[in-house]
């Protein structure tokens, strides 16, 4: 019974539905659903959906069902195109890329781009920060910091040297797997590569990034000169996000895409996230019938035109988000989401139906001076292991007891020390693994 | 545990049955695994015979007097005997390994192998076939045919007064071809010298008679031939067997230690030292004896017609290219290049696992000379057990051509 309960409240998250109410919508004209429609209306997946003539683009997708992963894998890669295109020969054309999502085996994707979307979308979007805008040249260059860059065969033929990971204007930083296996060589490489190859900006996982930051914090060695930084790829903890921050003294801005869908929300000097995207609508989604957690809470489902070899109609991305009807301090106008909750399947249940995003959880804890990392580990229903790697010579483990106490009330707490948190075998950090 | 023989006629359902893994689903579909050449499916009652191990027999063995150890070593030794009656070998004539890389590696360091040495063996070889060599000996490759595998009519001429072995796998895990082994054997045999056939894919295949073959060693993996991993065989015949050295020394494998010296003990303990994989001689042992019951002759039809329904279709699919193209001596295994570019071989290995429940494997497959022969960065790779149908080939075939094209 006790399993039923703590399962209801994150059950009916995942049950979202088309009927459930759409709080919030980004982007998207009433001249885009004309566009849209007329785009994906003889794809083979929307070809039986109940279209409907209305005006405005959230009542018109309004009346769709929502996609899901599993959609997206049965029907690649000719379920989204034209009956009149060919998947082979759209390849052969070199029109359209297979591009793989991250995510462990069971979350990963094959999605199909147009060649060079991805790019043209990313740079359009990063351009509507103003701090950002002014250095998109055509000089412009990037490192990015994340899993390895992989040939594209099973068999490992060895670590690419430099010039073999620079593709276009990108530099790709990391060679060995995940940062628990990293050496002092392998950083001193990559900070070396940094300064050889002078980025404007790097984006980064914040996992990967932390562990460089804390390297370099600690070493007599020189900062590499960056703009900005990029954080996305995950989940980013405010832990990751202030000594990211304080020790490569340069803005620091969230951003939020999925590979299969594109870029939608970007942070501004001021803290806020703003929608980015082009040829797409956001919805936020939350269901009617809840209330355990706040009104300003739903789920991302995005809606995308752009990428013409796979348009996605009402994708569910499991992501929650809060956000506010407030005009945020840089200036922009209308709604604007206030922070990244993390992922459904990632909020803890307790007994009785409270739930807790990632992102209360990490709230709670991004005080605390002399944590690095942590994971919460939910065993049993009324009982978490927070696993942790400490920073400094403080032992934080009673204080994140202390507060997840207050947070959860009464939750059986036990924080153990490790030496170390590994990824998940996708490469990517969790904080939250429930029941 | 599972004695029934099973007749032909019912060969596919109850097999099936018998491998609980077929019942998994992966995001709602039902699995069609066509990688067992990587590794093959376990049946229950390999499962079993490893839970028994643990449950009621754990104890070492060669090495308690109590009625545990004694039970338990009985069973390993018997798990031996199973092993040398698979193979028509001699039971002392069995080594127990990790896999068929130990084994070649075991045979590789035993013989006393000098720079000045040659092995002779083929550019298709495994990597577990090539590397032990290479490390050690010259090496010298049968070239390829115009029909891009071994030249045999060359064999002989590559044979010089250095030439210690001749090395080579008896069913390719790449092209699923039997590699023409009489040829092999009458010039190890004319020539005096050891042959040692590899037969990790092989064993899963055929029927497997080292006095027929002629061979002087014979390695295989137990995890091919629907066994667990970690536990393989090396066999050899006595008198090669009484001339090698040991690689591993420790306990087990000595008549004596002394603070001065020691003697080990002969063949084949002398080549086991420490605690052995016990549960997985005896999860090995439960496969070869599912795999007879099968009646290997009724494996190896099975394994052939399979082997010729895939290449019958994949060479009328059109932008790919089957690796080897003529049609012979074809078994359960098929690999074949795309020859689009934009679409590599990973990509469609994960279209077709997201897609369509189908597991196979893409990449060199651990012949990366092959491949580099070839000139083919990476291919597509589909293997079949005694658990696949002529059924789940054709839904692969479909796939492909709702990709491809082709009739």
């Amino acid at each position: 019974m006790i399993e039923t309960a703590v399962s209801q409240v994150r059950e009916t998250l995942l049950n979202i539905s088309q009927r459930d109410e759409v709080s919030l919508a980004f982007g998207g004209q009433a001249s885009d659903v004309r566009l849209l429609y007329e785009r994906v209306k003889d794809c083979p997946i929307y070809s039986k959906y109940p279209w409907k003539n209305t005006v405005r683009p959230e009542e018109f997708l309004a009346q769709l069902p929502l996609l899901t992963k599993n959609d997206l894998r049965n029907h690649f890669p000719n379920g989204f195109l034209h009956p009149s295109e060919n998947f082979i020969q759209l390849i052969e054309q070199k029109k359209v890329e297979v591009v793989r999502t991250s995510g462990t085996s069971s979350d990963r994707l094959q999605v199909l781009w147009d060649t060079g979307w991805w790019d043209r979308h990313e740079k359009t979007a990063l351009q509507t920060n103003s701090f950002i805008e002014p250095y998109m040249s055509k000089d412009y260059r990037e490192a990015v910091l994340t899993t390895p860059l992989c040939s594209d065969s099973v068999c490992k033929t060895g670590p690419l040297s430099m010039n073999e990971r620079i593709v276009d204007y990108m530099l790709f930083l990391n060679t060995n797997e995940d940062p628990t296996r990293w050496t002092s060589d392998d950083l001193e490489r990559m900070l070396s590569e940094l300064e050889q190859f002078c980025p404007v900006a790097l984006e980064a996982d914040p996992g990967y990034l932390a562990p460089l930051a804390r390297y370099l914090r600690t070493s007599q060695r020189r900062i590499p000169k960056l703009q900005w930084i990029i954080l996305t790829y995950e989940f980013v903890s405010a832990i990751h996000k202030k000594l990211i921050r304080s020790v490569y003294q340069c803005p620091v801005f969230e951003f939020y895409g999925l590979t299969e869908a594109g870029v939608f929300f970007l942070e501004c000097l001021e803290g806020g996230y703003h929608f980015c995207g082009q040829d797409s609508l956001v919805e936020i989604l939350r269901p009617r019938s809840f209330s355990t957690l706040p009104n300003n809470l739903g789920e991302v489902v995005v809606t995308t035109w752009g990428n013409r070899a796979e348009p996605l109609l009402r994708y569910r991305t499991h992501d929650l988000v809060v956000w506010k009807n407030d005009p945020c301090a840089c200036g922009v106008k209308g709604s604007t989401l206030v922070s990244f909750e993390g992922r459904i399947g990632d909020c803890l249940e307790f007994p009785g139906g409270d739930i807790f995003t990632p992102r209360q959880i990490d709230g709670a804890l991004k005080d605390i001076g002399s944590l690095a990392q942590y994971l919460c580990i939910q065993g049993q229903p009324n009982s978490v292991v927070v696993e942790y790697v400490r920073d400094g010579q403080t032992d934080p483990g009673p204080e994140i007891e202390d507060r997840l106490h207050v947070l959860w009330k009464r939750v059986n707490v036990t924080a153990r020390e490790v030496s170390f948190i590994a990824p998940e075998p996708s490469g990517k950090y969790r904080t939250v693994k429930p029941l | 545990m599972n004695t029934k023989v099973i007749k032909l006629p019912d060969i596919r359902s109850s097999i099936r049955d018998e491998f609980p893994l077929l019942r998994k689903r992966i995001n709602g579909k039902p699995i069609l695994y066509l990688d067992s050449a990587s590794t093959a499916l376990k049946p229950t009652c390999v499962l079993e015979a490893i839970r028994k191990y643990y449950e009621q027999e754990t104890a070492n063995v060669h090495r308690s007097t109590h009625p545990l150890g004694e039970a338990v070593t009985v069973s390993y030794e018997n798990a031996r005997n199973r092993v040398a009656r698979f193979l028509h070998a001699r039971p002392d004539e069995i080594i127990f390994v990790r896999n068929t890389t130990e084994a070649i590696n075991l045979v590789s360091y035993g013989i006393g192998l000098t720079k000045q040495d040659e092995i002779l063996i083929t550019p298709l070889e495994h990597h577990s076939n090539q590397l032990p060599w290479l490390s050690r000996a010259g090496v010298k490759y049968v070239p390829l045919g115009s029909d891009d595998l071994p030249d045999s009519e060359q064999i002989p001429f590559l044979v010089t007064h250095n030439t210690r072995l001749l090395a080579v796998s008896l069913l390719s895990n790449v092209t699923g071809i039997q590699n023409p082994i009489h040829k092999w054997v009458s010039l190890a045999q004319e020539k005096k010298i050891p042959l040692l056939v590899d037969a990790a894919q092989a064993a899963g295949h055929m029927p497997l008679d080292v006095q027929r073959l002629g061979c002087d060693f014979l390695a295989f993996s137990g995890h091919k031939v629907c066994g667990p991993s970690g536990i393989g065989v090396l066999w050899g015949r006595r008198e090669q067997l009484a001339k090698m050295v040991p690689s591993l020394l420790g306990g087990g494998m000595v008549h004596e230690s002394r603070l001065d010296g020691y003697q080990i003990k002969e063949p084949p303990h002398c080549f086991e030292a420490g605690t052995p994989n016990i549960e997985g001689a005896l999860g090995l042992a439960a496969a070869l004896k599912f795999m007879e019951n099968i009646g290997m002759n009724h494996v190896e039809n099975h394994s052939r017609e399979l082997g010729e329904r895939l290449y019958d279709g994949l060479k009328e699919i059109p932008n790919i290219k089957l690796i080897a193209q003529e049609k012979r001596d074809r078994y359960g295994i098929a690999s074949f290049f795309i020859k689009i570019p934009g679409l590599s071989a990973e990509a469609l290995g994960r279209m077709l696992a997201d897609t369509h429940g189908i597991m196979l494997s893409t990449g060199m497959h651990c012949t990366h000379p092959y491949h580099g022969l070839l000139n083919f960065p990476a291919t597509v790779r589909a293997s079949t057990q005694v658990y696949n149908t002529t059924e789940e080939v054709e839904t692969f075939l479909g796939a492909l051509r709702g990709i491809f094209g082709g009739a």
